[in-house]
């Protein structure tokens, strides 16, 4: 007993020796909790809105009165764009949904009781399936309670089309009138049994950006593998880096007629390569097993490039400050889990509250996704996802700049 | 070769080592000697341009400085750790160490068979570092020190955990490399292995020096005292002494040894005598 109490005793004190392993077993989980606590909705901003694109192809006072509705939603932002900049938002990732009224909506709204597909449809960026299924859902109760407001009015105006064409065979007239009669009826049946779904449908589709492949699951999933690839070897060059400045072979190099600057240099070089191949061996696998496609190939390579950099500078950053392999890896996992967890790669950006999804904005893994997917199958323009190309690229540079005068201090303490 | 000029080195608040001035002559095998914690490594890291002194100059091959990247190519450096890696082949880690150092794709090949054929590691050179044991490692790490032929090696305790053979091995190596005409810097805690190959000395201890001299005169100068060996139960003591006949008689009188003699002094002896008993800590 004595013995196992010492065995523990020692275990607890190594752990708590160790001033990182502290920071990772007690203020990690902390932070973790904070921040799905604040995911679950535990600090209430406010609930978030959804932005819907609209386009109006109608233009009838239908239309705008329908819009105007849905403006009153609390829980909807509708913005209104043409055709071509709506789908081009969509296919860029900036709005998850966007929302066609099609032409003579409100001339045929009476008889959509007839049709089960009202004059409405959806297009939906794939990597967002379930802010559409969510938006089907509300879209329909929208589109259903406003085609109630008007039910009596549609009913009348039905009734007058059948009154014009059948209204000189009084059989039939009196059968349809004595149908309508009965509508009428059980008008407050319809207010009173909300079940939108049973009479209509928003048909909804994958966007279509002109030049824009439709992308199956595997291309929405690989490029966040990718990025967890990166991670991991991230990880495991800044433990080797760790390792080396601890058993003396960074200063048998540093000894050799050789700079600080092209140790690192030679560093940086080194995790960068690993994160390419990385790069290449999930899109190697994903091209050939899953059938993936990448629309943009050069552009993919140049991302690819300026990613492996950016998070090599961060791997420099983060080993300058761990003095052990264990705090190198605990550190770059958890400084990456942290950055995921921002930048959408383990929450759905947009199930996250207002305050949190800001945040995403500044995640490098935000970013990182932002770009692959933009070359990979959104077809996305430079130009269009310039802010992160541009911010990724500053990262790697002010965590390498930084990263290296730390280490050159503390080398030359 | 190498000068020293009143080096200090402060790590935060604590002084490792308090303002040291030397100089060693090219070609010479010089003995860098103290006790744990006086300084020595702390010294030759400054030497290999690894640390910046706080205070004071030095000045190697003719004045040049060694924080100065092309300086330290005339540098070998041979760390106290086995600053090897074990994931790496005995040929990969030399062929690594080689090229870091400049050693030009040309002389790479005969560089490397040079120092595995010195070293003994020509049949393991194709095995991973981590499999070899601690004598070879330490042989490997010296060879690594060694491609780039530079003028002045630099060893940091290079025969811890070393067999007579290996050792002897090393030895051999050193002596012969300083036959070539390269000058070494020797530090140990072994004072036989530095007087065996030492012609002069510093010990320091506590960062300051406190004997710069050649060894044989530390031996017959430095210790005016005779060393007698005596053999008291199961123990043998040495007793360092100026008057042996005194002592041996207050031996006797206690009847307290089976034997004694009276052995030549050896740099041990001034080593101790200089140092103190104390545990360094
Ligand atoms: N980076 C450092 N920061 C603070 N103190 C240090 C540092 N490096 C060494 N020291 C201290 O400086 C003193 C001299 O250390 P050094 O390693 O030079 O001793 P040494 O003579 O090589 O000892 P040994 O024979 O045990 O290798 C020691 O007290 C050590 O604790
Ligand atoms: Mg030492």
């Amino acid at each position: 007993m004595k013995i196992i109490f010492s065995i523990a005793v020692k275990d607890l004190k190594l752990i708590f020796r160790d001033k990182s392993g502290v920071f990772f077993i007690f203020l990690f989980p902390v932070i973790y909790a904070v921040l799905f606590g604040g995911f679950f909705g535990g600090f209430s901003g406010g609930a978030k809105k959804t932005v819907l694109v609209v386009v109006d192809n109608d233009k009838s006072d239908r239309s705008a009165e329908f819009i105007k509705n849905l403006r009153k939603n609390p829980s909807l932002e509708i913005l209104e764009k043409n055709l071509i900049t709506a789908r081009n938002n969509v296919g860029n990732g900036k709005i998850p949904v966007l929302l066609k009224i099609e032409k003579n909506f409100g001339a045929n709204l009476p008889e959509s009781i007839f049709k089960s597909r009202p004059g409405i449809s959806m297009e939906y960026d794939p990597s967002k399936i379930y802010v559409s299924q969510m938006l089907q859902g509300l879209l329909l109760k929208e589109f259903y309670n406003f085609w109630l407001l008007g039910l009596p009015e549609h009913i009348s105006v039905i009734r007058k089309r059948f009154t014009k064409t059948f209204g000189s065979t009084p059989l039939v007239s009196d059968t349809v009138n004595q149908w309508f009669d009965q509508t009428q009826q059980i008008l407050p049946l319809f207010r009173k049994h909300n079940s939108p779904g049973l009479m209509f449908s928003i048909p909804s589709s994958v966007i279509s950006k002109p030049d824009q492949s439709s992308p199956g699951p595997f291309d929405i999933s690989f490029p966040q593998g990718i990025i967890w690839g990166i991670i991991g070897a991230t990880a495991v060059f800044a433990v080797s880096f760790v390792n080396e400045k601890n058993n003396g072979t960074l200063a048998r190099i540093r000894a050799a007629p050789v700079s600080l600057w092209q140790i690192i240099s030679g560093k940086l070089l080194g995790s960068m390569i690993t994160i390419l191949m990385v790069i290449f061996v999930m899109t190697f696998i994903s091209t050939f097993i899953f059938s993936t496609v990448i629309t943009q190939v050069v552009w993919f390579a140049v991302y690819a490039i300026l990613m492996s950099f950016s998070f090599s500078g961060m791997m420099l950053f983060v080993s300058s400050f761990a003095k052990t392999e264990q705090s190198a890896s605990g550190l770059t996992w958890s400084v990456f889990m942290l950055l995921a967890m921002l930048g959408g790669g383990m929450i759905p950006v947009h199930f996250m509250p207002e305050w949190m999804s800001e945040v995403t904005l500044y995640s490098p893994v935000g970013w990182a996704i932002k770009i692959l997917e933009a070359s990979a199958w959104r077809n996305s323009t430079f130009t269009e996802v310039l802010p992160q190309t541009f911010f990724l690229l500053i990262t790697g540079i002010l965590c390498f700049i930084v990263g290296s005068a730390v280490l050159k201090k503390s080398l030359e303490k | 070769m190498l000068q020293l000029k009143n080096i200090t080195k402060v790590f935060s608040s604590f002084t490792a080592v308090n303002n040291i001035t030397l100089h060693v002559n090219t070609g010479e095998i010089f003995g860098f000697l103290g006790p744990n914690g006086a300084g020595k490594s702390t010294s030759i890291n400054m030497i290999c341009g690894l640390l910046k002194p706080t205070e004071g100059e030095i000045l190697i091959c003719g004045g040049k400085d060694p924080s100065n990247s092309e300086t330290r190519k005339a540098i070998g450096y041979v760390p106290q750790s086995l600053a090897i890696y074990n994931e790496l082949t005995a040929l990969e880690n030399l062929r690594f160490f080689g090229r870091i150092n400049g050693v030009p794709q040309k002389l790479l090949k005969s560089r490397i068979s040079k120092a595995l054929s010195m070293t003994g590691l020509e049949r393991k050179k194709n095995q991973p570092a981590g499999k070899f044991s601690g004598g070879m490692k330490r042989r490997l790490n010296i060879g690594c020190a060694l491609l780039h032929d530079p003028e002045l090696i630099i060893l940091d305790e290079p025969t811890v955990g070393v067999d007579p053979q290996s050792r002897n091995r090393i030895f051999e190596n050193i002596q012969e490399l300083n036959k070539e005409g390269k000058t070494i810097i020797y530090t140990t805690h072994y004072m036989e292995e530095a007087q065996k190959l030492c012609k002069n000395v510093v010990i320091i201890d506590a960062g300051e020096i406190i004997a710069l001299d050649s060894v044989s005169n530390l031996i017959h100068n430095r210790l005016d005292k005779t060393v007698i060996e005596a053999v008291i139960g199961n123990q043998t003591i040495s007793i360092k002494t100026d008057d042996p006949v005194k002592e041996l008689e207050k031996l006797q009188k206690n009847n307290k040894f089976k034997s004694f003699q009276i052995r030549e002094k050896t740099l041990e002896d001034v080593f101790l005598d200089l140092t103190g008993k104390k545990i360094r800590d």
